[in-house]
């Protein structure tokens, strides 16, 4: 039998009716990207780390991360500090 | 028929298909359609060529492991999967999303058939598709 176990797995805190976002650049365009930004205290991987691919390009500041099994983009990570400050950056999380 | 040049994001995966876009696209809400917003047109395979990228395809496959849901490795963008049906025979189901060379006025003006896949229901659409 195949095995169906999620291998990234999150919880996020989410209002989304504070909105959610559809982008024209070369990256949201060819993924049909639907976040919800949210700061990244609002959001805990639970599982699956090691699943995640990360795909970076031009400045590589966002972190477009993958299921590198399935290939599904359950959120990606821009830190707002490029400067290393880890503690305030936000998510984008499909819907 | 238009001949439509299409990659993935980072490059490495780039292929021509000969779609005529007003015979219409896909939006399913089926477990990976929906979680992918998948927005194929099906193509029969004959009308498909890889160009370059094979290497850097990535194959998932699920349950009836009968459909290929290829995405590349480097950038995890899915430029097409390909299966047998049918209806269709051999096909390949392209992402119009990643056609380079098509249009916004092309693409927004391309027909969409909504399916209920979520339900079993691949003759109807869903009660719900404005998140497809």
């Amino acid at each position: 039998l195949p095995d169906l176990t999620p291998k990234v797995v999150f919880a996020a805190r989410i209002d989304l009716a504070q909105g959610t976002l559809r982008c024209n650049c070369s990256i949201c365009a060819k993924l049909r990207f639907w976040p919800a930004i949210i700061a990244s205290s609002e959001f805990s991987l639970l599982s699956g780390e090691d699943g995640l691919a990360d795909y970076q390009f031009l400045t590589r500041r966002d972190h477009h991360y993958f299921c590198r099994h399935c290939g599904v983009h359950p959120f990606w990570y821009r830190n707002i500090a490029p400067l290393g400050r880890v503690s305030c950056g936000e998510y984008g999380v499909p819907r | 028929l238009k001949t439509y040049h299409g990659s993935c994001h980072c490059g490495a995966v780039r292929f021509i298909a000969s779609i005529d876009l007003a015979q219409g696209t896909l939006r399913c809400n089926c477990s990976i359609c929906a979680k992918l917003r998948f927005w194929p047109a099906i193509i029969a395979s004959s009308e498909f060529s890889l160009l370059s990228g094979e290497e850097a395809l990535a194959d998932y496959q699920f349950l009836t492991r009968r459909d290929h849901h290829y995405f590349c490795r480097h950038c995890g963008v899915h430029p097409f999967g390909t299966g047998t049906s049918p209806r269709w025979g051999a096909f390949h189901a392209v992402n119009v999303a990643c056609l380079d060379d098509a249009t916004p006025e092309e693409l927004a003006a391309a027909p969409v058939t909504w399916i209920d896949g979520k339900h079993d229901k691949w003759n109807s659409a869903p009660e719900l598709t404005g998140h497809l």
